[in-house]
């Protein structure tokens, strides 16, 4: 998964999925990403950034995803949500609104559910993201996940990610689960295709082990 | 976003020298050339995401040692310092214990994700949410530009807008939780660029529209919150915080009730009523303070202390429901209180 | 007309104002455009790859065969997305003059201003009826803008829920410079359903009879005479209680509301089934799946045809090199697709079948599969595995394509390819608070018809997903424009309000099973029908709450405080 090169990645390819092309076009918006020589490295561990002015170009940075440390060439003004999207391929995190009201871009930041939308990944200095390609371990889907396939919790799917986020975390942090609890952690996602009823029943169920 | 430089501060002298402008001012006459500050960053991106502010560079002060320190003292009362982030207050015993309206503010202002991202310092110092002047298609008047188009009587959409006070400017503050710290007397610390320190009530923290147009508090371009004091609560304190928002999930506020009362038995001896979303600041009202001092808390009082404080309110083409709302729930309120 | 409303002792005679709302799919309208060769490939966001493919290849003039859409996921269409846009075009040229595949995607604003919405409605209703109950006369006149485009109509439901002898229309398209409307989920009749409904709510008090036994005498459909009788049950509308008559601050009020959707068909639905001869079973086609479970429900149907387990087939749609799928709208995309796919698995069934009785000498009529083994009738020793049985192939793989034919009765409606009447019956109940005007909404019941249910969680699924954007309809969205400037002033998603996880109501289904055997699943769509009664349901517990009724929505705060005078 971790991604060794990634330059290699930016290179010119035939036959552009949308994926790989996504990624490459963020890259592009970024800036010239590829020529900037002058790369500074912001260590999640070495290197205690402050007292420092960073950019406004890019420069390469190291951050931890999912346990990771991945390195990626990024500006301030990139978006954590930009960063995992289009910098590292962990398309996953959604973008719906782009201004942190509907949580489809989720992420823990320290175990914490925030909108990654809403930050710059310079923001994330030596704190660890995790994402929704993180919640699964070992390849065995997380009890939520097996709950939200065997209860049809997703519509169109495109805020499942976000859900699965806030739903995985009120799980592994809470005893005596109840469905106001759910609710509760919900509260910022926004489901558009109305399929909040069968999340809910899948959270519960995942909470009891019942699946 | 526009292009812009990181400096990540190291501590709030080192800020201080960094910055050149607020916000607020960035707003009403953009520079392009501003270096403002960054905690939680919800407000100032959104800011930026809109191209309204286009900051050359952007001071962080998320990471300042000693800004994120939360304390309670039954003495000399709460210290929470200006990065600590309301999922932080939110679970502190302490404020559940000792300041009920604030724990209620906090819970139910905006979603789990922003609380974990929010700091109280940026709550507080955000700017209104009026859909005109978070528009880059109306120059209003807090852009410096020449009308407001919210009380326009025929064309205005300001259904979610002011009541009282609203002679120039009609927005109502957004953050909620002022309405809760204004309730129980709390103070705001701020430093200055020549490290002097200062500490204003939060009565005198906001500054109307009719004020300055440009700003909705006093902070200045080379100033920094610190901290927000609470005085300590007496045995005899009581509190209650009721919230109304078209959308309970989350949502700004259509109405806001904080009341803080020092009790004896069944009456209030001593009375704090702080409105939101009434006016384009957390508004106290001092109408409905007297009325209910010294009186029996009760259905009949509550509601003379609720009327009484919207005497005042001059509603606009479409919020006029807001009457009957703050009525109800400042009656409510008061009463959860008894 | 003017005979009808003659022969009426009672009319109701009013004007109903519904709001204009717009789609905000959580993935935003967008393409990427890929020209670099001979083909032009389109990856795109949306529900009907064919009709993006004929777009395209009509703006550039193109053969269709040198065009290509895929769409593997899509994140929200609900009506909007059937066409290329101009983002599509735009995305195309720029990929023609770069020499580099281009990504067009709109931000939210962008997305609330030009990516549709549905039509505002002003609905004037004028119903008559006899002291009997008889419908005399149903008059309904309509204004609605669809901004720049046409389609404000508010629907036939007014025309055909209720037989009446006398029945006038007029439906006025206003223009307007504001962002064109799109189909929305059952366009027209949401509209439609929360005037009349109403109305028959009122005339069924000044009738003195209860509004669902009102609505049996009435409604002649058969399917919502069972609906009503299992709903009424479950929800328990005998507890229903004189409007305004709940005593206390918060006052709770049940309604219903009753709506209907024709089983529509589209014919350009065709299926590839593939038996390749390593065992693997393809699906192949160019319908999409919207969010409702289309691929679920094709290898459903292919694995029950083949005796096979779902997990035994791939499912490859949303790509218009496959055979051609129908447009994921009007419900359509159920009762049209997967008639083929039976069909075509059947037909790829027969040829393997027929393989396997040449190995053992018999007939292939004799031959079934079950459970992943190819059995005999006749002979209960012979026994093969299904993979086996692909290897006796000459060839690599059997390929059949079928298409959706005509139905075996043909199409009842004379004016589309659609026949009969999907009904549906909702009941709501709500909590009005008196003091602050806030409604909502604690229950509803939805009780729905489809034919034969398929996938019984992706129904439910479908109908909550239609009934919380009816609650949504009913108390909360609706594009703010200033009329100063013309602006939408809400263009993003905390403003534009929408019900979240503490909107949400306690939601309880009823499926009907109503099969017609009219093709060979018996299966349509849900996605409309879900939609249409709720906001009328809503609007008539509202009423039933407090006393006064409500002919505008969005039902807020304000309209409530208004309607019970509490307002200056």
């Amino acid at each position: 998964m971790e991604d060794k090169n990634q330059d290699s990645k930016f290179k010119p390819t035939k036959g552009l999925s949308r994926r790989s092309f996504i990624r490459g076009a963020g890259l592009s918006t970024a800036g010239s990403v590829l020529l900037t020589t002058n790369a500074f490295a912001l260590d999640y561990r070495e290197h205690r950034s402050a007292g420092e002015e960073f950019g406004p170009d890019a420069m390469t940075i190291k951050m931890k995803v999912n346990g990771l440390v991945k390195s990626l060439s990024v500006e301030p003004r990139t978006t954590l949500a930009s960063a995992l999207r289009d910098h590292l391929e962990l398309t996953g995190t959604k973008v719906g609104c782009d201004r942190g009201s509907c949580s489809a871009c989720t992420v823990y930041l320290d175990g914490k559910p925030v909108n990654s939308c809403m930050m710059s990944v310079f923001d994330v200095a030596d704190k660890e993201i995790t994402t929704i390609e993180g919640i699964a371990k070992n390849g065995e889907l997380h009890p939520v996940q097996k709950a939200f396939i065997e209860h049809d919790a997703s519509q169109c799917g495109y805020c499942t990610p976000g859900m699965i986020m806030s739903c995985v975390h009120v799980v592994d942090n809470s005893t005596d689960l109840n469905l106001e609890d759910v609710k509760n952690a919900t509260r910022g996602n926004l489901c558009r295709c109305g399929t909040h009823p069968h999340v809910f029943k899948a959270t519960l169920a995942a909470a009891k082990k019942t699946i | 976003m526009n292009k812009f430089s990181w400096y990540e501060a190291k501590s709030v002298e080192d800020a201080l020298e960094q910055v050149n402008s607020t916000v607020s001012e960035e707003l009403y006459q953009a520079t392009d050339k501003a270096a403002v500050f960054k905690s939680g960053g919800i407000d100032v991106f959104d800011w930026v995401k809109e191209g309204l502010l286009k900051p050359q560079k952007i001071v962080n002060i998320r990471n300042i040692p000693d800004l994120d320190k939360i304390s309670y003292d039954p003495k000399k009362g709460m210290s929470i310092g200006s990065n600590v982030t309301l999922a932080e207050i939110a679970s502190n015993p302490e404020t559940k214990n000792h300041y009920w309206a604030l724990h209620q503010a906090v819970n139910h202002a905006a979603t789990p994700q922003l609380r974990n991202m929010s700091t109280l310092g940026g709550n507080i110092a955000q700017r209104n949410r009026c859909w005109y002047f978070r528009s880059a298609d109306h120059d209003c008047f807090r852009k410096g530009g020449a009308r407001c188009f919210a009380r326009q009587s025929e064309t205005g959409e300001n259904e979610n807008h002011a009541i009282i006070d609203n002679g120039s400017c009609v927005s109502v503050h957004a953050s909620s939780i002022a309405t809760a710290l204004m309730a129980f007397n709390a103070s705001v610390v701020i430093i200055n660029g020549k490290g002097e320190k200062k500490e204003v009530t939060m009565d005198d923290f906001f500054v109307t529209a009719g004020k300055d147009i440009a700003m909705e508090n006093i902070l200045q371009a080379k100033e920094i919150i610190t901290e927000i004091i609470l005085p300590a609560p007496t045995k005899n304190t009581k509190s209650a915080y009721i919230k109304q928002v078209a959308r309970e999930s989350y949502d700004w506020s259509l109405g806001d009730v904080a009341v803080v009362f020092e009790v004896s038995g069944n009456t209030c001896r001593s009375a704090s009523i702080v409105l939101g979303a009434a006016a384009p600041v957390p508004y106290r009202s001092m109408e409905a303070q007297q009325a209910i001092e010294n009186k029996t808390i009760n259905s009949e009082n509550a509601f003379a202390a609720a009327e009484a404080a919207m005497k005042i309110a001059r509603p606009l083409a479409k919020n006029g429901y807001k009457v009957p709302l703050f009525i109800a729930t400042l009656k409510q309120a008061i009463l959860e209180i008894s | 007309m003017e005979e009808g409303f003659k022969e009426a002792d009672v009319v109701v005679e009013r004007t109903y104002r519904t709001q204009v709302q717009t789609h905000m799919p959580l993935e935003t309208h967008g393409v990427v455009v890929d020209w670099n060769s001979d083909v032009m490939m389109i990856y795109a966001s949306t529900q009907n790859t064919n009709a993006v493919r004929n777009e395209m290849a009509s703006v550039f003039n193109l053969p269709k065969s040198k065009v290509r859409v895929v769409c593997d996921f899509m994140g929200g269409g609900f009506g909007a997305k059937h066409s290329a846009g101009s983002f599509g075009p735009m995305a195309a040229n720029l990929a023609k003059k770069s020499g580099r595949p281009v990504w067009l995607m709109m931000d939210r604003k962008e997305e609330h201003h030009s990516e549709g919405n549905r039509p505002n409605s002003i609905q004037y209703l004028k119903i008559g009826a006899k002291k009997d109950g008889t419908l005399t006369g149903i008059q309904q006149r309509s204004h609605g803008t669809a901004g720049v485009a046409l389609g404000a109509g508010v629907g036939r439901i007014a025309q055909i829920l209720y037989p009446c002898p006398n029945f006038a229309t007029e439906q006025y398209d206003v223009l307007t410079n504001a962002g064109p409307g799109a189909a929305w989920r059952a366009p027209g009749n949401v509209q439609g359903a929360f005037g009349l409904e109403q109305a028959i709510d009122e005339l069924a008090e000044k009738l003195n009879v209860d509004p669902l036994s009102y609505r049996n005498q009435i409604d002649k459909s058969e399917v919502r005479k069972v609906e009503r009788q299992r709903g009424a049950k479950l929800f328990d509308w005998s507890r229903r209680q004189p409007a305004g008559s709940d005593k206390g601050i918060v006052k709770k009020g049940l309604g219903i509301g009753q709506s209907t959707w024709p089983r529509f068909v589209t014919l350009d639905s065709s299926v590839e089934v593939k038996i390749h001869n390593d065992g693997g079973v393809e699906i192949r086609s160019g319908v999409q799946d919207i969010g409702t479970g289309t691929k679920t429900i094709l290898a459903q149907v292919v694995a029950e045809e083949l005796g096979l387990q779902v997990k035994d087939i791939t499912v490859n749609i949303g790509d218009t090199f496959f055979p051609v799928g129908p447009g994921s709208g009007g419900s359509v995309v159920t009762g049209s697709i997967t008639p083929p796919t039976r069909n075509a698995a059947f037909e790829a069934k027969n040829a393997l079948l027929k393989l396997v009785a040449k190995e053992w000498k018999t007939d292939s009529s004799e031959l079934f599969i079950e459970n992943g083994q190819v059995s005999s009738k006749k002979d209960a020793g012979l026994k093969m595995p299904f993979k086996e049985a692909t290897k006796l192939m000459q060839t690599s793989q059997i390929s059949k394509i079928a298409s959706r034919s005509d139905d075996y009765g043909g199409f009842q409606q004379p004016w589309g390819l659609a026949y009969g009447d999907l009904g549906s019956v909702q009941f709501a109940e709500v909590s009005v608070n008196t003091e602050t005007g806030f409604v909502k909404v604690d229950k509803i019941v939805a009780a729905h018809s489809c034919g034969r249910p398929l996938n019984i969680g992706q129904l439910e699924s479908q109908i909550n997903g239609g009934v919380i954007q009816g609650v949504s309809y009913a108390l909360y969205e609706n594009r703010v424009m200033d009329k100063g400037t013309g602006h939408m002033m809400n263009a993003n998603v905390d403003q534009y309000k929408v019900p979240f996880s503490m909107e949400i109501p306690e939601i309880e289904t009823i499926i009907v099973e109503e099969y017609s055997a009219l093709s060979s699943t018996d299966a349509y769509g849900i996605g409309e029908p879900a939609n249409i009664a709720t906001a009328a349901a809503i609007a008539n517990a509202v009423y039933n709450a407090i006393g006064v009724r409500l002919y505008e929505i969005p039902i807020t705060p304000s309209s409530i405080l208004k309607a019970l005078n509490k307002v200056s």
